[in-house]
């Protein structure tokens, strides 16, 4: 008997903070799932949290919306070449970091890509027209966007531009959302805006947040998790070549074009970038991507960052940080 | 003195009690393994909880949306969108899934496995 009564005390104190539970609320909301996953012991607090976080996510959809002609973006977009436009301190903090990571990226990444992602229409499985492509590429450079933060200002300077916060926004969005679930009193929780992930605080039980990595060739009988890693006050992004793609001949074209060349980039099948930022891991997951591993892997060190990083061949390659924290599920 | 020695804690004591709490966790972990908490397969409807049903009994669910029918499929612990009236059908295309989810943005429903046991948070990708 009191064995009995040790035990079910190791596991009492074991396996949770008293009273604390997770709780789940799922929205969708920028094209993708959002789903949160909060740590506390009220529901009617996790419905608070969820309900203002949920509100707010919309509120930057409607901001940020490409294909919406109402949104501040396309407002933007359609004074390119004419003036300068006054935006949100939202817009402006979302462009400044992509900004930073386009000029560390050497133009890896870049939401001036917003022409060429218009040619390219992956439900119609059109391969779009080269000279098309190259006409479009002359609207690309990061380098034509003109910030004024004193007058909150931004300009395109050539006529046609059109920036596209597609690579950027949702892990702008996760980092947002952790900032007003805890402002309502949710000190723990993991925050997934589609594959952009934000873990804060600990577990119910005391443990650390485990992401997975969703494996990019799924085939039927394989895992669906390639591989996790276990973290807190992190962020998780991945960029892959199966989120929207065709088959055309024997070819893969998929979303993540290269703002140099107008087409899909060819060195990498997937990467998975953490770090402290999540707006800063959905931007440097593209811009990996594009770079493909050994540039990558650079980019990834000069910025304090980790990443793992699936090439062509299907290699695996990682930085050192985490080499001996990824758990492999499914090679 | 009888009772002084039976109050004493030997070795051999210490020995059985780390034995039975490490059999106390190897049981619970495994019990949490071989007979995980019910997964089951959530739809919602433009943001709201529609359907709530375990993923272990088969059935079809035709689920109002805004611009039609969408057909889940729940078959052997699986779950799909087996018909949609969307134009796109990524939907469809996104076959069987048993964790996870599936989402049909035209008609604004998702189809969400919400399961207790694998382990894994969240997933990136």
């Amino acid at each position: 008997m009191l064995l009995l009564c040790i035990c079910s005390l190791i596991f009492a104190s074991c396996n949770s903070k008293q009273g604390l539970r997770e709780i789940k609320k799922t929205h969708i909301s920028m094209d993708t799932l959002v789903t949160l996953t909060l740590v506390t012991d009220s529901e009617d607090l996790a419905e608070t949290a969820s309900r203002a976080a949920f509100k707010e996510i919309d509120r930057l959809h409607i901001l940020w919306d490409f294909f919406t002609d109402s949104s501040e973006i396309s407002k933007l977009n359609m004074r390119s070449g004419i003036s300068p436009m006054k935006v949100s301190e939202d817009t402006m903090n979302l462009v400044e970091k992509a900004l930073m990571i386009s000029h560390k990226s050497k133009g890896a990444f870049d939401i001036t890509t917003g022409p060429i992602n218009e040619l390219w229409d992956f439900h119609k499985i059109i391969v779009p027209a080269e000279s098309n492509i190259k006409e479009r590429l002359r609207l690309v450079d990061y380098k034509n966007i003109e910030i004024d933060k004193d007058n909150s200002t931004i300009f395109l300077k050539k006529k046609g531009m059109k920036i596209d916060l597609g690579g950027i926004a949702k892990g702008y969005a996760a980092a947002k959302l952790e900032k007003i679930v805890a402002d309502a009193g949710i000190k723990s929780g993991i925050i997934a805006v589609g594959g952009d992930i934000r873990a804060f605080g600990m577990r119910s039980n005391n443990m650390l947040w485990k992401v997975g990595i969703k494996n990019p060739r799924l085939q039927d009988n394989a895992s669906e998790i390639m591989a996790a890693v276990s973290l807190t006050d992190r962020s998780v992004s991945t960029s892959g070549d199966y989120e929207r793609f065709f088959i055309s001949g024997s070819k893969r074209y998929h979303h993540l074009l290269d703002p140099k060349t107008g087409y899909p980039a060819d060195k990498t099948i997937c990467a998975t970038v953490i770090n402290d930022d999540s707006a800063v891991t959905d931007a440097l997951a593209t811009a990996v991507f594009i770079l493909g591993p050994e540039k990558g892997i650079e980019l990834l060190n000069s910025l304090s960052s980790e990443g793992i990083i699936m090439d062509s061949t299907g290699k695996i390659h990682i930085t050192e940080g985490i080499k001996n924290k990824v758990e492999y599920i499914y090679r | 003195m009888s009772i002084s020695t039976a109050n004493k804690t030997t070795l051999f004591d210490i020995i059985v009690i780390s034995i039975i709490t490490m059999l106390c966790i190897y049981g619970f972990s495994y019990a949490e393994k071989k007979f995980p908490a019910g997964s089951e397969v959530q739809i919602y409807v433009n943001n709201k909880l529609a359907y709530s049903f375990p993923i272990t009994i088969n059935r079809n669910i035709y689920v109002k949306g805004p611009i039609g029918d969408t057909i889940v499929e729940i078959n052997s612990g699986l779950v799909r969108v087996s018909d949609s009236p969307c134009s796109n059908k990524i939907c469809i295309q996104h076959g069987w899934i048993r964790r996870g989810s599936v989402v049909c943005l035209p008609n604004r429903v998702l189809v969400l496995i919400q399961s207790g046991s694998s382990g894994i948070d969240a997933v990136s990708g």
